[in-house]
């Protein structure tokens, strides 16, 4: 039997004076290789005693390990040296990329609000496009032959449905099957028969929210949207509050942020009107909250620059290459 | 609405800079949406809204200054103090009191005039009205001074001593002053003397009775109309003016006589007139006193601020209402040019609006807890659009809205469709039956801009007909490919093909996790013959997917062939394995055998798959196509198939004669049953 110490102090030696790539491959040829001064004496193992084989197998490990660590610690100390390198190799050229593709900056959007809310607690809801005068007016307290009904004007069916004009239709539908506590938002295509240029689109998003509880009140709701519009664009964004008239809520606000030098409406907001509340038969004393309204493409434009509202529905894929 | 500062500045005093007016009349809920200067005034574009028509004038604008500012608010003078009495007098009907519920006038005789007073012409102009001659400069000034649309006739003109504010006869035809013959309905209101119409009531007046130059005698109008008649009719003949705006918000009930008086008094202040009639009137002006009255504690309950009672005595009086109440109730009465003012609400509103929208604190409700809901069709979309971004594609927003030809044309859903009534644009009239068209669209504006590997999807709705219930609204996932792959240095091109689509149809329902769906030829006739697959659940269609017909790429304008896919995500959201159980790994090594097969072109791969497995039973692990190859030293009419089996059994180690075996025997049951050779040796090296 081999004095497997005396093998490693040989090996550590003959390392000592090793100062190339080559001299080291050679010395781990004659250890480690094949033929190498280890294997052999794996091959001895079988005429060991059978009582002494695991004592002396697991020795061999430990010298095979000790020389592997040897060599390898050589190896680093040679540094780069012992790396082949083909001069011929052009890391330079182009990676293969994936091929991915991308989502719409309304998705997108969509996406940023909506994860906001659903961290507040909100759900997201999904809602019918076409509808009947009821849920587009009646029960959002907007009289037929009122003017505020010109604020939205409509598409209509040659079936009498008519087009969604705003999102706050889901409002209605979703407190018509479910009792408060409620928070929601709810995001989708809305329409207008306006006239289309850099800032109309006669189709285009919004998302509706709502919350309703037993005690939610205005000033929830600057608190809330101030939250939001923070997270959206950064925590030193400026709000404002202005008065304003939606026939579905009361108070009502036109919210407006600072943007470079002057204010920039963004939204619509206020509580809601207790004759919307009667309309799906809730208790107006009972039950309070609020919801609001924001357009979609007015958002992306803002947060990417966009100049023009008819690029969203293009679908030129320079365009969606950029989100 | 354009308000002049200098007018303003008549009834209020106004102290600070004109940036702090506008900033205060903003927050007030008067938008002010734009600030033109000019050399003496300062005009300011309000943006009102249709809850107060009494911000529509001058006095209005001031009266909500004083709310804010609590600066002294004055009235001008509308008191005629001259004796009135006339030689010829009017008999007033109002036989359609729901329609119009007062109209009054005065007669103002053997009148002369000269030039209107210049502070006056610019103020009208200011507000963009044009002066035309004193007297109807004057009926404008006040219409922008109090609110209230005045007429004036051509008293010479009228015909007897009657005037009559009614209901106008279906048919009945006027000439206004626009010169437009309009015809009139029984839901418009006319002005009638004695022979016929004098003017569209609250609208415009009739041509013929215009006051001119020559106009001795003025019949001199203010009425009441009822807001919706007057909308509608408006509306109906496509006809606005600054009368019908106020008319159809409402105008003020007792500002009718008020203003009717100040006009009189203007014209007697700069025209000379022999004599003024008493008040000529029928019905009566609709004033309602509605006492509001709510809880003290309600103001902290809705906006979640204390605000002291005395403040918000304060704030209503400055209003204009009249407060009462004692202890812990607050209860007003609303002025006659409030009517947007009648429920408890309605005074929070204001009182917030006075207190200040902005010293409102901001406050983070208390959440409570509801029961988490997720909707499944939209986690449904969300994982299709992730997929489909993984596959390469990027997402399309196209319209709901699209033309009806190319439909037409493919005869596709004709008993189906949703047709809009008023179309915008008389192309865009269709509620898209499917997602093809802004996806075709898509890809021709694509590859007209120089793009040449096009890969486009979109999840949205289509819209079909339901009989008599709302449209059937279906959520769509389209697919849409097209031109050759992407280059790169390390791949060679090739350009789009069915397997393309198929292979993205097939994995994108497999990461769904969707099973048992079959599979139809063709289907849809949007699809070449042939190559348009379509998908099903028991009878239902569920989606398709394909090569587009040459049909339909000419009507799209595309030359390249174009691969599509439609799916509706609701009707394959029910068939989506809920809870996926896992199968053991495979203990034993599998075996893979390669077999390349010379067939008739017409054996289909899908057939031979078939045998192969029902042979090998449980043994062929898997069975995949690798190449496919025609024509070169295969004979005409043939095809090459290769395909890898994986043999491999769930209990033992198969061995190698066992897998010869049945190998050979699979290859011996397809050369039997489909005439399957083996290749010659030469033909493959």
């Amino acid at each position: 039997m081999t004095d497997l110490t005396a093998l490693q102090e040989e090996v550590k030696s003959k390392l000592a004076e090793v100062h190339d790539s080559p001299a080291l491959e050679a010395i781990r040829l004659s250890y480690l290789g094949r033929k190498g001064k280890v294997a052999n004496l794996f091959r001895e193992l079988g005429s060991v005693p059978h009582e002494e084989r695991p004592r002396f197998g697991q020795a061999l490990n430990e010298l095979k390990e000790f020389v592997e660590a040897q060599i390898r610690q050589k190896e680093e100390s040679l540094g780069t040296k012992t790396i082949q390198t083909d001069s011929s190799f052009d890391p330079t050229l182009p990676g293969v990329r994936s091929r991915i593709g991308g989502l719409h900056p309304i998705t997108q959007t969509i996406r940023e609000i909506s994860d906001i809310f659903v961290r507040l607690g909100f759900e997201v809801v999904d809602g019918r496009e076409i509808e009947t005068e009821f849920y587009n007016f009646t029960a959002l307290n907007i009289p037929l032959d009122h003017p505020s009904r010109d604020a939205f004007d409509t598409f209509y069916t040659t079936r009498g449905h008519l087009l969604r004009s705003q999102t706050s239709t889901v409002q209605i539908r979703v407190m018509e099957n479910r009792k408060p506590p409620l928070r929601i938002i709810a995001p989708g295509r809305v329409y207008r028969p306006d006239e289309v240029d850099a800032s109309h689109s006669f189709m285009f998003h919004q998302i509706e929210g709502l919350m309703v509880d037993d005690q939610t009140t205005f000033s929830d709701l600057k608190g809330v949207i101030h939250l939001f519009l923070r997270k959206l664009f950064g925590k030193n964004i400026q709000m404002r509050f202005k008065p304003h008239f939606f026939p579905f809520t009361e108070p009502s606000v036109d919210v407006d942020i600072s943007w470079g030098k002057s204010w920039l409406e963004i939204l619509g907001a206020g509580q809601v009107d207790p004759a919307v509340f009667e309309a799906v038969g809730y208790n107006p004393k009972k039950v309070q909250g609020f919801a609001f309204g924001l357009g979609v493409e007015r958002i992306a434009m803002l947060k990417y620059g966009i100049k023009d509202i008819r690029l969203f529905f293009e679908n030129d894929l320079r365009f969606l290459r950029q989100f | 609405m354009k308000v002049s500062l200098n007018w303003l500045k008549e009834y209020i005093p106004i102290k600070g800079s004109v940036e702090s007016l506008s900033q205060l009349l903003t927050m007030a809920g008067l938008n002010v949406e734009k600030t033109e200067h000019s050399k003496n005034d300062t005009v300011f574009e309000i943006e009102i809204t249709t809850n107060r028509p009494d911000w529509l004038s001058h006095i209005g604008v001031a009266r909500e200054i004083h709310a804010v500012t609590g600066n002294r608010f004055t009235v001008p003078p509308f008191q005629v103090k001259a004796q009135r009495k006339s030689e010829k007098s009017f008999k007033i009907f109002t036989p359609d009191p729901k329609f119009c519920p007062y109209y009054s006038a005065v007669l103002l005789e053997d009148v002369e005039w000269d030039e209107t007073p210049e502070f006056m012409k610019k103020r009208l102009e200011a507000c963009g009205i044009r002066s035309i001659n004193l007297i109807v400069d004057i009926t404008n000034y006040v219409l922008l001074e109090w609110g209230q649309p005045l007429h004036a006739f051509d008293a010479d003109r009228l015909h007897g001593d009657k005037i009559f504010a009614r209901r106008a006869q279906e048919s009945e035809k006027i000439i206004a002053i626009d010169g437009i013959n309009y015809e009139l309905t029984k839901d418009d209101i006319v002005i009638a003397d004695s022979e016929g119409p004098v003017a569209i009531g609250g609208v415009m007046g009739g041509k013929e009775s215009e006051v001119s130059q020559k106009t001795k005698n003025i019949l001199l109008e203010s009425a009441f109309f009822a807001p919706p008649r007057i909308r509608a009719t408006s509306r109906r003949l496509g006809l606005g003016s600054e009368s019908s705006y106020r008319f159809e918000r409402k105008v003020d009930p007792v500002g009718v006589d008020q203003a009717r008086e100040r006009a009189v008094y203007l014209i007697t202040k700069y025209a000379r007139v022999k004599r003024i009639s008493p008040v000529f009137k029928a019905g009566k002006s609709p004033v309602k006193n509605i006492k509001i009255s709510f809880q003290h504690s309600e103001i902290k309950r809705v906006l979640g601020v204390e605000i002291s009672q005395r403040k918000i005595k304060s704030y209503l009086s400055r209003l204009g209402l009249r407060v009462f109440g004692k202890g812990k109730a607050i209860k007003a009465q609303a002025p006659s040019f409030r009517s947007d003012l009648s429920r408890p609400i309605d005074l929070i509103e204001e009182i917030a609006r006075l207190y200040g929208y902005n010293k409102i604190p901001e406050t983070l409700p208390v959440m409570s807890p509801i029961e988490p809901h997720i909707s499944p069709i939209l986690a449904l979309e969300h994982q299709a659009r992730s997929l489909c971004v993984g596959f390469g594609f990027y997402e399309a927003v196209s319209f709901s809205l699209v033309e009806t030809g190319p439909y037409d044309q493919l005869g596709l859903y004709r008993n189906e469709r949703i047709r809009l009534a008023n179309p915008r644009n008389k192309e865009l009239s269709l509620m898209r039956p499917n997602l093809l068209s802004g996806l075709a669209q898509a890809v021709r504006r694509n590859f007209s801009v120089g793009e040449t590997d096009i890969r486009l999807f979109e999840v949205g709705n289509r819209y079909l007909d339901a009989a008599n219930q709302l449209p059937k609204e279906e959520r769509m996932l389209a697919l849409i490919l097209s031109g050759e792959g992407r280059l790169n240095w390390l791949e060679k091109k090739r350009p789009a093909s069915f397997y393309d689509i198929k292979g993205i149809v097939e994995e994108l329902l497999n990461q769904i996790g969707i099973e048992s769906i079959g599979v139809q030829e063709n289907a849809d006739s949007i699809f070449q013959r042939g190559e348009g697959i379509s998908l099903f659940v028991k009878d239902e269609s569920v989606g398709c997917y394909g090569n587009l017909s040459d049909r339909v790429r000419k009507i799209y304008d595309l030359e390249k062939p174009v691969f599509y896919a439609e799916l509706s995500l609701e009707k394959i959201l029910p068939l989506i394995k809920k809870g996926r159980s896992v199968t053991e790994i495979p203990k034993f090594p599998s075996s893979p055998r390669d077999l390349t097969l010379i067939l008739n072109e017409q054996v289909r791969a899908e057939t031979i798959i078939a045998q192969v497995r029902q042979k090998a039973g449980d043994l062929a692990s898997k069975i995949e196509v690798f190449d496919y190859f025609k024509g070169g030293p295969i004979p005409k009419g043939k095809k090459s198939l290769s395909f890898r089996i994986s043999y491999q059994a769930k209990d033992r180690t198969l061995q190698n004669e066992e897998v010869n075996q049945l190998h050979f025997s699979i290859i011996d049951s397809l050369h039997k049953s489909f005439g399957a050779e083996l290749p010659k040796a030469k033909i493959e090296t």
